[in-house]
């Protein structure tokens, strides 16, 4: 096991490499100047050589190869480089937004997986009946509904019925909780719903398929409880592709929460990233791509370890 | 409904070419002032972008003006009840010489930089040196606007002396520009660059804090120099996407959003909200034009740019486009109403802006027969923001096709919009004017030579436009300039290199709590905040 | 189900649920009832609610099992004796499966009505089960250990470690070597015949009074099956425990049941003890089921008796006698279904000429088939289509060892084989599991690619044809596979399936052609023409074996290598394809290479046969040869193990299964592959690969003792 982790950790580097070299060509070929845009995006009449100077002084003008090797170099000291529209370090910049973003993204995860489970599971032990259609509903509801539309579905649910919306500015989780709970969980809760429609399904397919299964009925024939049997017999089996699901929407969740945090106005990655696109701010873009990318490496790791401890095949094949 | 009939009031006021502007800050005034401000609160306002940084020497955003601006003080500023007045901010007087050449500016005495050193002539001298001739690494995008500056003296630490090489009939409004503000000149002799990340000013709010993506405070700067201001204990700018602020304005979470909201978003706000808000419209200080590539066929041919801006019907599109969009006001290369703006009567003697759209797109058709055109297919580059640019390009194509061009949207992200433009790879594209003030000197940029104006994309060289605008902005006669700017309009509108599709409205919504606030033509201007207050 | 235990319990329940409250971990006396059966099913129907209509699965059976004794439910897929089984558990898949009536009497009470919380404290308790699926049937997340305790927790109230030492004790008698330190283990640690003797641990933990086991061997290896039968046998007899063994497997039944019921389209046709039911069938299904069968024991015939059509449709059962319309022996009367006859000595059969059949004995003139004991001639020159030579196959894997260790390791699934096939003979290839033979096939077929030796077809080397040459072999080299299921694609209909090669390969000039071809090759392998229109899912497990083989047949082939043609398929239908494959040879001049673990097959339609261990060929002779006097021992073992459908022949034969497992192919035993289970190895085995000796003309073995 130990061999594993060891071996999927040095894999990280190479793929990293290789997102990084991609997604700084990749940024390039794109059309679109953020010094034009900085400078002419209000319609006023700059001249040329302000652009020129402001490009010089970005070292946009410098070779393409010789920014490559900035890019490469930078990144082998773990120096991300400086915003090019704010000018300050991509990592101070992601720093203060990441949080937040990974947040809702966690309590989304929660929220889909306190949902999914015990939905799922009554969903297929009550297979054809009233129980497992309301389920169902309620599941493929979540995946026909975008999650940005319903977020912004409670945004005026809450304004029309409550009066109220959600504080605007989000505040660390350790300094005011509630607050920052009541602004998060809105969020969280709009992309945890599809979140928990995908998990739900495949929780229902899953343990429907593993009630199937020969060692079921050799449980039952031992005349176990039939909680029992479906508690230790056929949701840890169940569970594997569930958790695969969780683990590679959660990776998709972080890209994912690009619209939602326009929708509930969240200062996070997502949001940045927006912005960072439309101004074709490279250096933050390939910032945030290295992030996301190491975020989808670290969660998938954690779903193949989570498999280990669950499957034992796995354990011992690893 | 009321909404509705309100703004159909004003767009035909705009139309007829009386000054609706003064009208309606005239009326706000009035009620404004029967009040006493009262002391204390922080306003929270809502901001769609954000500046990428502090220097308000480079930049040229609004969402730069709207947190910016409480912390520093101008050296003069537009009068925001009686726009496009100018009156003082540090200068309490100021004298201009018979020849025009030499302005001589008197400082309030005992105006202080929010760290308490005193601000004198030296600053004012030192910012706009930085301004007209930046150090190495600086960016000063209005450079360009000082060209007539020959020298910056200070006789004595309360007067400042400006001295031009030639007449310049815009030079005092660009002294009003929200945009030169006046930093500390031992700042900026120890760092010419201080300014980019430091705030540090002589306006009526200190700074406070600027969280990156999320907020900008600032706090009442006891050391103001106008006595009694600003009512307001701080501010406090949020960022946020404008999909948000519908919403936040709606709920009460920000009581204001100082650029404008579309139609539709004001009217969800102020059906949602009742009388909680206070709605302020103006036209605004920005257009929608039509720009076509000159240096494209069949677009180098005069004819064929004239025949297509003669087939849009620009007064049936105000009256159309102005209930669902922001669009509204016909006008010229001057915002309607301006005082140099054309009149009605003289802009509907100007090709495209004719009353009888039938004889306009006869004569279009013909001037397309004699440029050798037919079966026109072509492109229009356009900006994928709906309002008003989709709205807008829609209109035009509908308006091409009923003289038999057919024209394919292209909707471009507004970075490749942009590059689309600078790098002329287009047909024609819609592109918007803008700026904090109406003076022709900054309107006509988009008209000019691409040479001598990069931000007119069509590529076009045209020494007479040159030359007008050159001769207008030398020309300190009000008249002599009024003529000089109408047959530089003629002599554009004929070439039609790039001509003016609708001028805008702009709705400014805010709660009913906040009194003190101006609407101006410009959402650059009166945004000092030093004269609002909170009711509650 | 639900509606009917509703009913019970406020019903006749209540007495059982009264007799059964609490009981002493030990088991009292059994509670036999007035003959003395401790389970006693008297008239059973079940039902089967599904889309297309109801399937009466189960129609009237009624059987009894005394203590300690060990019945047997034969009968065919589909026979309805998987459900009966599952019905006295109460185990039916819900909510399709339904007892719409009958009784179940088990130790005084009557499980059809009993309440769901009191069966379930009889299952696993006095009830046991073993199922067929070793490989699934257990939980593959869960330690051995737990599985096996759990009855014990939830039964007997046991604490951990009472539970855990008791585990312990349960491995060692079911033949666990270590057990301590296997309890912590999970299945995938287990190999199948580990796993079933896992389960029957698992079966006798509470020490049950009637443990049923579902076809428990059907997945096993030959040899692993006789240790688990002889297991079985064992714990039966040393703890007392009643037994019903569901089987399709006549010569398990014959070595080990002491009666056995014959079940056919969801009733018991006969019933009788072991010895009655081989010697003196009286139904004419069980006559044929024991003469389809091809038999080890006696000399083979031409052609292989086969019972014509296929089962009666449940859905829709016919009134009268179910087997009538494939019976030899049908009358007038089987239109009404016939009453059960008792024939004496405990015999009954379903058949109105059973008295009949007993009246004229062994006498019957029908009951005789006429035998032809002489092998048809075949061709014997020596002209070989297939010489392989040294051929090998090395699987390279990397295996992890330690925390940042790699190492190679080779498994080497054929090693240095060699042996030919002469023009139009049948060489039969056999062994166990994971013994080479699928993989020597796929070299043939060119499926993989040899790490040495050749392969010459024709007299062509396939190792150094062209691609162009390659392509002309492949048509003449055809395959028939095992699943005649999954081997045809479900989308397509017959008539696409059997097409798709000569379209390919454009045999045929035009579309006209190509159905005619269709048509003709379908009639060829006994099927209606007009099939080619069906889908796969329409036709039965024969029928589509025939679709599997006129598809080889479309490409004009000379050889074709058959992998496992007919292990999926019951006795009856295996017949019938069978005699068809040899009828093809015959006609068309086909020469097969047949691969398959079934000796007694093998033996039937093989002239000569090759024994493989562990990639290694152990033997080669002619069929008679090797059957009469097979020479390595690992030969002997396996025909030792495989039982005989003959009461007289099993019981008089010693039991002396062979011993041990199949050593991991990634760590073969040095010097002889089966010196680790032979009982001849001595420590010479261990030093040298055997060379092949040839002890007589054509009969060579691996083995340094001959």
């Amino acid at each position: 096991m130990l061999s594993y982790i060891a071996h999927r950790l040095g894999m990280i580097v190479p793929t990293l490499i290789g997102v990084a070299v991609l997604c700084f060509f990749m940024l390039r070929i794109m059309p679109g100047d953020i010094v034009e845009l900085k400078l002419r995006g209000d319609g006023v009449a700059v001249t040329e050589e302000v652009i020129q100077q402001e490009r010089a002084r970005l070292g946009l003008d410098k070779p393409l190869a010789s920014q490559f090797v900035d890019w490469m170099t930078g990144l082998a000291t773990l120096d991300l480089g400086r915003s090019l529209w704010t000018d300050k370090p991509v990592v101070e910049e992601i720093g203060t937004r990441v949080w937040v973003s990974l947040q809702v993204a966690f309590m989304a995860t929660i929220i889909a997986v306190l949902i999914a489970i015990p939905l799922g599971t009554l969903s297929a032990l009550y297979k054809d009946t009233w129980i497992d259609y309301v389920v169902r509903v309620v599941a493929i509801a979540g995946l026909a509904v975008p999650s940005f539309w319903l977020g912004m579905l409670v945004i005026m649910g809450l304004l029309l019925l409550f009066r109220w919306l959600p504080p605007i500015e989000t505040v660390s989780f350790f300094h005011d909780p509630i607050r920052n709970l009541s602004i998060l969980i809105w969020p969280a809760l709009a992309v945890g719903y599809r979140y928990a429609a995908v998990a739900t399904r495949m929780m229902r397919s899953s343990l429907l398929e593993v009630l199937k299964e020969d060692y079921i009925r050799t449980a039952r024939a031992k005349g176990l409880y039939e909680r029992l049997i479906v508690v230790r017999h056929g949701l840890r089996n169940a569970l594997l592709p569930v958790i695969t699901v969780i683990g590679v929407e959660f990776a998709f969740l972080i890209g994912g929460l690009v619209v939602t945090e326009q929708v509930f106005n969240i200062n996070g990655i997502g949001k940045l990233f927006v912005q960072a696109v439309g101004r074709g701010d490279f250096t933050m873009v390939q910032g945030l791509v290295m992030l996301v990318a190491v975020i989808f490496i670290l969660v998938n790791l954690a779903v193949d370890l989570l498999y280990g401890v669950l499957d034992p095949r796995i354990r011992s094949k690893a | 409904m009321g909404i509705l009939h309100r703004t159909g009031r004003l767009a035909a006021l705009a139309t007829t070419g009386l000054a609706t502007t003064a009208l309606t800050l005239g009326l706000a005034t009035a009620a404004g002032a029967a009040e006493t401000p009262r002391r204390g609160g922080t306003l929270t306002f809502a901001v769609t972008a954000e500046p990428p940084n502090y220097d308000c020497h480079a930049n040229t955003s609004f969402a730069f003006i709207h947190p910016v601006a409480p912390h520093y003080s101008l050296l003069l500023k537009f009068d925001p009840a009686n726009y496009p007045k100018i009156t003082g901010d540090l200068a309490e007087s100021w004298t201009v010489s018979d020849d025009g050449l030499t302005f001589t500016f008197k400082l309030h005495p005992n105006v202080k930089f929010h760290d308490g050193s005193a601000l004198t002539a030296r600053d004012v001298k030192a910012s706009y040196e930085r301004i007209i001739n930046p150090p190495k690494g600086v960016v000063s995008a209005r450079q360009a606007t000082f060209d007539a500056v020959a020298s910056v003296e200070t006789p004595d630490p309360q007067t400042v002396v400006f001295k031009l090489k030639g007449a310049d009939a815009s030079f005092l409004a660009n002294l009003a520009s929200p945009w030169n503000c006046v930093y500390s000149a031992d700042k900026l002799a120890a760092d010419p660059k201080f300014p980019e990340k430091n705030v540090m000013g002589s306006g009526p709010f200190k700074f406070g804090e600027h969280v990156s993506g999320s907020h900008w405070t600032g706090q009442r700067f006891d050391g103001y120099f106008r006595q009694g201001e600003p009512y307001l204990d701080g501010f406090r700018a949020v960022f946020m996407s404008s999909s948000a602020v519908t919403n936040a304005l709606q709920g009460g979470q920000v009581q204001a959003e100082f650029r404008g909201l579309a139609p539709a978003d004001r009217d969800r706000v102020k059906n949602g909200a009742g009388d909680k808000v206070q709605v302020h419209e103006a036209p605004w200080l920005a257009s929608l034009i039509l720009v076509f590539n000159a240096k494209k066929k069949p677009f180098d041919d005069p004819r064929v740019r004239r025949a297509l801006s003669l087939a849009i019907d620009r007064w049936q599109a105000s009256t159309a486009l102005a209930k669902i969009s922001i669009l509204g006001p016909v006008g010229g290369i001057l915002r309607p109403g301006y005082e140099l703006a054309a009149s009605e009567a003289e802009l509907t003697k100007m090709p495209g802006f004719g009353k009888d759209i039938k004889a306009a797109r006869d004569e279009a058709m013909l001037l397309l027969r004699e440029a050798g055109v037919t079966g026109l297919t072509v492109n229009l580059t356009n900006r994928n923001v709906n309002m008003p640019y989709t709205i807008g390009g829609v209109y035009v194509i509908d308006q091409l096709r009923q003289i038999g061009v057919t024209v394919k949207h292209e909707q471009l992200e507004t970075k490749l919009w942009q590059s689309a433009m600078s790098s002329g790879n287009y047909d024609m594209a819609i592109d918007f004017t803008g700026d904090f003030m109406d003076d022709p000197s900054l309107n006509l940029t988009k008209y000019l030579s691409t040479e001598i104006s990069p931000v007119n994309y069509s590529g076009q060289a045209d020494p007479l436009l040159d030359k007008l605008y050159a001769q207008q902005r030398g020309e300190t006669d009000k008249a002599k300039r009024a003529q000089l700017v109408r047959e530089f309009e003629r002599r554009a509108m004929e070439q039609a290199y790039v001509v003016p599709i609708l001028w805008w409205n702009r709705s400014v919504v805010l709660s009913t709590d906040v009194k003190g606030w101006e609407m101006t033509p410009s959402h650059y201007l009166n945004q000092d905040l030093a004269d609002v207050w909170l009711a509650k | 189900m639900r509606a009917q235990s509703d009913a019970v319990r406020s019903g006749a329940g209540r007495s059982g649920a009264g007799q059964g409250g609490t009981r002493a971990p030990t088991p009292n006396a059994p509670n036999l009832d007035a003959a003395g059966a401790l389970l006693s099913v008297r008239d059973l129907h079940v039902h089967f609610v599904t889309s297309r209509g109801v399937v009466k699965a189960v129609d009237g059976v009624s059987y009894d099992v005394k203590p300690g004794e060990m019945v047997a439910i034969v009968g065919e897929s589909g026979c309805g004796k998987s459900v009966t089984s599952l019905t006295v558990m109460r185990l039916l898949a819900k909510p399709a499966g339904r007892i719409v009536g009958g009784s179940i009497q088990f130790d005084g009470r009557d499980l059809v009505t009993l309440p769901e919380p009191e069966m379930r404290e009889l299952r696993g308790r006095d009830v046991a089960m073993i199922f067929q699926e070793p490989m699934t049937s257990l939980n593959p997340v869960l330690p051995i250990g737990l599985q096996i305790m759990e009855p014990l927790f939830v039964h007997l109230k046991m604490d951990k470690a009472t539970a855990r030492a008791r585990a312990r004790e349960l491995l060692e008698l079911v033949g666990i070597p270590d057990a301590e330190r296997r309890l912590d283990m999970h299945p995938h640690e287990f190999s199948g015949g580990m796993r079933q003797r896992v389960m029957i641990a698992i079966g006798l933990a509470c020490n049950p009074k009637l443990l049923i086991a579902d076809e428990p061997t059907t997945a096993l290896d030959v040899t692993i099956q006789a240790q688990i039968l002889e297991l079985m046998k064992d714990l039966s007899s040393r703890l007392g425990i009643a037994m019903v063994v569901i089987t399709h497997n006549l010569g398990i039944v014959a070595r080990y049941a002491d009666r056995v019921n014959v079940m056919y389209a969801g009733r018991i046709v006969e019933h009788g003890t072991a010895e009655e039911v081989f010697s003196r069938p009286r139904h004419p299904y069980t006559m044929g089921l024991l003469r389809a069968v091809p038999r080890l024991d006696k000399p083979r015939d031409a052609r292989l008796y086969t019972i014509e059509g296929m089962p009666p449709n449940l859905m829709n059962p016919p009134t009268g006698c179910r087997f009538a319309e494939r019976c030899e022996h049908r009358i007038d009367a089987c239109v009404q279904y016939p009453a059960v006859v008792d024939v004496g000595r405990g015999h009954t059969a379903a058949c109105h000429r059973a008295a009949e059949f007993e009246a004229a004995d062994r006498g019957h003139p029908n009951l005789r088939l006429v035998r032809n004991d002489q092998p048809t001639p075949r061709p014997h020159h020596d002209d070989p289509i297939l010489n392989v030579a040294g051929l090998s196959k090395h699987f390279h894997l990397s295996r992890r060892t330690g925390l940042f260790g790699r190492e190679k390791v080779v498994v080497k699934a054929v090693d240095d084989v060699s042996f030919n096939v002469q023009r139009g003979e049948t060489l039969g290839l056999v062994g166990e599991s994971g013994c080479g033979k699928t993989t020597l096939g796929r070299l043939i077929l060119r499926l993989e690619d040899p790490t040495s030796g050749s392969i010459q077809f024709d007299g062509r080397d396939l190792g150094s044809a062209t691609p162009s040459e390659m392509r002309a072999l492949r048509q003449k080299i055809q395959v028939i596979f095992q699943d005649p299921f999954s081997s045809l694609n479900p989308r397509m209909t017959i008539g696409q399936i059997i097409a798709e090669p000569l379209s390919v390969y454009r045999l045929e000039p035009n579309a006209r052609a190509v159905r005619d071809r269709v048509a003709e090759l379908l009639s060829q392998v006994g099927l209606h023409p007009y099939m080619s229109e069906r889908y796969p899912h329409e036709l039965s497990g024969g029928q589509r074996q025939r679709v599997g083989i006129a598809r080889a047949l479309a490409m004009k082939p000379s050889l074709i290598v058959c992998d496992e043609p007919v292990s999926a398929l019951d006795v009856s239908i295996q017949g019938q394809i069978i005699n068809l494959l040899e009828d093809l040879q015959e006609r068309l001049g086909l020469t097969y290479l047949f691969i398959a673990h079934d000796l007694a097959v093998v033996r039937h339609i093989s002239r000569r046969v090759v024994v493989m261990y562990l990639g290694r060929v152990m033997e080669i002779a002619d069929r008679d040869e090797l059957y009469a006097h097979p020479a390595h021992p690992y030969t002997q073992a396996l025909l030792a193990a495989a039982p005989v459908p003959d009461v007289v022949v099993e019981r008089a034969r010693a039991s002396r299964p062979l011993q041990g497992e199949l050593p991991s192919p990634l760590n073969p035993p040095s010097g002889c592959v089966f010196r680790t289970r032979c009982p001849k190895a001595t420590k010479a085995c261990a030093e040298v690969v055997p060379p092949p000796v040839e002890l007589r003309p054509g009969h060579l073995a691996a083995c340094i003792h001959l």
